[in-house]
């Protein structure tokens, strides 16, 4: 598979929640990083292996409802995929909502994602764990 | 004929020249440009149309001074360009510096640039103008 073809599987199992196949596919020193402020967001900040993957989905799963889910486009070169889409979020803390579009860039090598990173509106998101 | 990549490429080295007209001139009439909004970020928020866009690019002259500001790496494919980078700015209304890193999509047809939509680091924007 081509490695838009590996991200495709992969988000298609995130949208059925079947986080151990992500966690199978990626490298076992993977890296993510997330824009936000993990004093604010839970699950912001860099995350390191399989085993800080878990702990990113469970933070989200933990600290928000999804809402809408959606990815839009793929762009790829070589070695990099982008996927774009939206993610839409309530905070269990506080009750309040947000709706992101979102890029996430990902690394691949020998055919396996080692990196990723996100991007997306962190203003909105970290108002939306704030409680004022 | 240029390629996307190419196009995209130029506005980049057109606007770290400080020449915006030339990198207008690769703008559709129908453009829609986007930085997500925040408070007190005049350069934030929908421009559409040229005129709107050439008020953005003066917005982020007058409200910023640009310490560093550099693409990393392209993705192309199709009608999209993607450029990853990064930049160090000082907010002129406050004196505070904030570093962003982020994520451009440059969406073209027929050699045209129609949407241009930022995904940055909003948090630290609205922290460098907010007192």
């Amino acid at each position: 598979m081509s490695p838009k073809e590996i991200l495709k599987a992969m988000y298609d199992a995130f949208a059925t929640g079947n986080i151990p196949f992500i966690l199978e596919t990626i490298s076992e020193d993977f890296t993510w990083k997330d824009p936000c402020d993990p004093s604010v967001v839970p699950y912001g900040g860099l995350r390191q292996g399989r085993k800080g993957m878990m702990n990113f989905f469970q933070a989200i799963g933990n600290s928000t409802n999804l809402t809408a889910w959606e990815v839009t486009d793929y762009v790829s070169e070589g070695d990099t995929v982008i996927a774009e889409g939206k993610h839409g979020f309530q905070s269990k803390k506080t009750g309040k909502g947000a709706l992101l579009d979102w890029a996430m860039v990902w690394k691949f090598k020998d055919g396996v994602p080692v990196a990723g990173q996100s991007y997306y509106n962190t203003a909105d998101c970290e108002n939306a764990f704030r409680e004022n | 004929m240029k390629t996307n990549l190419e196009i995209v490429q130029e506005g980049y080295a057109n606007f770290l020249q400080g020449n915006i007209p030339a990198l207008m001139d690769t703008l559709s009439d129908n453009i829609e440009w986007e930085l997500p909004a925040s408070a007190h970020v005049n350069f934030s928020g929908v421009f559409k149309g040229k005129d709107a866009v050439m008020n953005f690019f003066r917005n982020v002259d007058n409200e910023n001074t640009f310490s560093e500001f550099a693409v990393d790496s392209y993705v192309a494919n199709g009608n999209y360009v993607i450029a990853l980078g990064h930049l160090t700015a000082t907010a002129k209304s406050t004196g505070k510096i904030s570093s962003n890193k982020w994520a451009h999509l440059w969406q073209l047809e027929e050699g045209k640039v129609v949407k241009h939509y930022e995904y940055a680091d909003t948090a630290e924007i609205r922290d460098a103008f907010s007192n």
